[in-house]
């Protein structure tokens, strides 16, 4: 049986509901990969300042080194989150219409995936607003 | 490239009438299925994978979600249950899959 794990000192102070679904998906990605998964930041760590995603409980740091296979770690928690197409930007990853993820710091020491809402977008989304399924 | 079903997870690239396990091996047990499409060239609803099991039941039926022109898209299928073989009948230009079983 496949888990998630939480690496000493990560705090959980706030978890939003993008958190939450961020969450449930890493959960299923290890019961799906047959993977254990370790969070190695949560709403800890100094990050970009307040307004960083992960001080808001909606970002979480997922250790990447024992991945062998980390494109497919990356589709598969997107995928259940929506229907990952590859980020713009050149920095690589992907993106839904409401979240992202990626290969954070690739090929150096502090490797890790990251995952967080995605910029700009308010979730759970408000109704009556465009949908950004469509314009993607 | 070819299909290549020789390791998990099976990669897929061809599509074809015939069952991909051989006669004897009907059952297998798919986790989850991803449909890749890297060309981005089709327009919304365009049908981009079409999965069956070996009498005709269909498992999947992948559509475009994404105007064309984007940079492509997944599309990841959680079955985890046990299929009577599973033949791929249709793959449009640009679409691969990834078929994860047990």
């Amino acid at each position: 049986m496949n888990v998630v794990r939480v690496k000493d000192g990560v705090e959980f102070t706030t978890i939003s509901p993008a958190g939450f679904r961020l969450l449930g998906a890493i959960d299923k990605t290890a019961t799906l990969l047959g993977l254990d998964l370790m969070i190695t930041s949560a709403c800890d760590g100094a990050h970009s300042g307040a307004d960083d995603p992960h001080h808001l409980g909606e970002a979480y740091d997922v250790r990447s080194r024992d991945v062998a296979d980390k494109d497919l770690l990356l589709r598969t928690v997107l995928s259940q989150l929506g229907t990952p197409i590859p980020a713009s930007g050149g920095g690589g990853g992907y993106v839904t219409a409401y979240f992202f993820g990626w290969l954070e710091d690739a090929g150096r020491e502090n490797e890790h995936f990251h995952f967080q809402r995605r910029r700009g977008m308010t979730y759970p989304p408000i109704l009556g607003t465009s949908n950004p399924e469509v314009t993607t | 490239m070819a299909n290549d079903i020789s390791a998990r997870s099976w990669f897929i690239d061809t599509a074809g009438a015939g069952t991909l396990l051989g006669v004897g091996n009907n059952q297998v047990f798919v986790k989850f299925i991803e449909v890749l499409n890297t060309d981005g060239a089709h327009a919304t609803g365009t049908v981009l994978a079409v999965i069956t099991d070996k009498n005709g039941k269909e498992i999947i039926r992948a559509l475009s979600q994404f105007a064309a022109n984007t940079a492509g898209e997944v599309q990841t299928y959680n079955l985890e249950n046990w299929f009577e073989n599973i033949i791929v009948s249709t793959l449009s230009t640009g679409t691969t899959l990834r078929i994860h079983i047990k």
